[in-house]
């Protein structure tokens, strides 16, 4: 019996010794701003600094474009909230899309991606911009390839996920980046935690905010400033050149509805709506004082709204309060 | 050791390969119950003709050449002339030009009375939620394809895709875009074809079908509508899926 116990103990200690060295990064906690959710974070793609750092090497790599000229970070730029300045972000060889650059700042929290919700997930979302002909217009497995041929690349994607790099391999990293990019230490949340107060005026464009009146927190509610909805804000008459979530719905009812977008950061992600069609905060809150076009499909809550000068005033300081100005000048980011 | 241990341990290892042997499956003894392999075979053709990629056909009048035909199979059920069904829920078939034979699995069948199956990918698999197609490994048809069968903007397969080029000007060459991509869970197809075929005693099976692609554009004028991405034209993709279950036959 005690040779046993001796030959069980010797298998033991070999089995220890022989046991091959793994690397286990050690999972990164996301810091949640107070009042936030916590965020999802799929079993398959835990979050780690260096597959968070991986992500970020490829969100700013024009490699990852068919003619290296377009990375992410060419239309999501850290300054403008990852948003783009421009209606529409130019793609490979100038080519234009039709929708505008969505703010990436607190993409972690999004349920539905894509301005139509085709994409249920942020781990796979990024497929869209790469393969997309007027944006990156790369096949992914031709990316693949290509990333696969830098030894630095190779050897971080296996150390990551113990693969090179795929298709699941390089959305997942992009993803992991992309969902530390929490907003949420603005004015408003300062002064909701106590830190801080509002003006006078920003107190009173606030309060028009949530109020019956201009009912913008219908639709901008919660802490991310949306109910994540798809609604048909009555921007046109005639929504042939995108229909929205119908394209994905194949239902006529969906015609010209978009995702509610968040209002963090609104002060930065100009130019505004589905298609970058409003200069302006201004020229925003002008189209939903109009109550907007008739179309069928326009959302009830959307009614002209007597809003006078010093109202509309009001309620643009406020947005602004909105704006993080430590989210786009984190380092973490660039 | 003693030699009543070494006995001992004899008798056991004995046992153990008595008790071993006696819970093997019986599935061995169904070899001559009836049970055959059923393979399904497709045979693409273009007004009856066999089709041949980027030849140029007479679709409906227009002039038309054809480099991509790739579909999903789906939901494959077996009838026979009791009408009892045998299922293959699981299978997910591509079928391109290229890739024309499947096998199905075992059936004990006498008489094959009918074949229905879906064009298309079942709802749960084409959500992406469970599993998407970055996931899959290369092997599984719903993994990445080349051509692309996946959808990235609205996550989710074409369900049936045709690419080539149509004669839109009238001048006896094919140059203009033909694009039919058609999926989204509305527009997965059921296809019903009578067999009426006797099962015969060999190993293997085979249910022979013609895919004719030009009777997917029956009341199609492919001069003045030949792109949809099913969104984006929705009623030259209803077209085409009220179509889709004409173009199989029994070969």
């Amino acid at each position: 019996m005690k040779q046993f116990s001796y030959i069980f103990l010797f298998i033991i200690i070999l089995a220890i010794a022989c046991k091959k060295e793994t690397n286990t990064p050690q999972e990164v906690r996301l810091e949640i701003p107070d009042g936030f959710p916590t965020p999802e974070i799929p079993e398959n793609n835990p979050l780690t600094q260096s597959k968070i750092n991986l992500g970020k090497r490829l969100f700013y790599d024009t490699a990852l474009s068919i003619d290296s000229t377009i990375a992410c970070g060419s239309c999501h730029k850290q300054e403008f909230a990852f948003a783009d300045n421009k209606s529409i972000s130019p793609g490979i060889e100038g080519k234009l899309g039709f929708r505008n650059a969505p703010s990436l700042s607190n993409v972690a929290f999004v349920k539905h991606f894509n301005k139509d919700g085709g994409v249920p997930t942020l781990d796979f979302q990024a497929l869209v911009p790469i393969e997309d002909e007027f944006e990156m217009g790369m096949a992914i497995q031709d990316l693949a390839n290509r990333l696969n041929e830098d030894p630095t690349y190779k050897s971080s994607f296996e150390n990551n996920f113990g693969d090179v790099a795929t298709a699941f391999t390089i959305t997942r990293a992009l993803a992991a980046f992309q969902r530390t990019m929490i907003s949420g230490n603005s004015k408003y949340d300062k002064v909701m935690r106590g830190e801080a107060t509002f003006s006078a005026q920003e107190q009173r464009g606030y309060d028009l905010f949530t109020s019956e009146k201009a009912k913008c927190s219908t639709c901008h509610s919660g802490f991310n400033f949306t109910s994540g909805e798809f609604i048909n804000n009555g921007l046109y008459l005639n929504y042939s050149k995108d229909t929205g979530r119908q394209r994905v719905t194949i239902d006529s009812a969906d015609i010209g509805k978009f995702r509610v977008p968040s209002l963090r950061n609104v002060e930065l992600t100009a130019p505004y709506m589905h298609d970058g069609s409003l200069a302006s905060l201004e020229e925003v809150i002008a189209h939903y004082i109009s109550g907007g076009q008739p179309h069928p499909n326009k959302s009830s809550i959307l009614q002209p709204i007597a809003l006078n000068g010093n109202e509309t005033a009001d309620l643009l300081i406020f947005l602004k309060t909105l704006t993080d100005t430590e989210f786009i000048n984190n380092s973490d980011f660039q | 050791m003693t030699l009543r241990s070494k006995v001992n341990v004899a008798l056991i290892l004995a046992l153990f390969a008595f008790a071993w042997t006696s819970c093997d499956n019986d599935d061995d003894d169904n070899a001559s119950d009836g049970k055959t392999n059923l393979e399904l075979q497709l045979n693409y053709t273009v007004n009856g003709e066999a089709f041949e990629a980027d030849a140029v056909y007479d679709i409906g009048g227009v002039k038309t050449s054809i480099n991509v035909a790739n579909f999903y199979i789906s939901n494959i059920r077996v009838m026979n002339e009791d009408s009892e069904m045998t299922m293959f829920e699981d299978l997910n078939l591509l079928a391109t030009p290229e890739n024309t034979t499947f096998e199905l699995g075992e059936v004990d069948v006498d008489h094959y009375h009918m074949i229905r199956f879906n064009v298309g990918v079942q709802p749960e698999e084409n959500s992406q939620t469970e599993t998407d197609f970055t996931s899959r490994p290369a092997d599984d048809p719903l993994a990445m394809q080349t051509p692309a069968m996946h959808w990235n903007w609205n996550a989710g397969y074409r369900f049936l895709r045709v690419d080539g080029l149509v004669d839109a000007d009238g001048d006896g060459t094919p140059s203009d875009v033909l694009e039919i991509h058609i999926g989204t869970d509305n527009f997965l197809t059921e296809a019903a074809v009578m067999v009426h075929k006797d099962a015969e005693d060999v190993d293997k099976n085979t249910i022979e079908l013609e895919f004719d692609l030009a009777k997917l554009f029956t009341n199609v004028d492919l001069a003045t509508e030949s792109i949809t991405h099913t969104g984006d034209k929705p009623e030259l993709a209803v077209k085409i899926k009220d179509n889709i279950p004409t173009t199989f036959t029994k070969k």
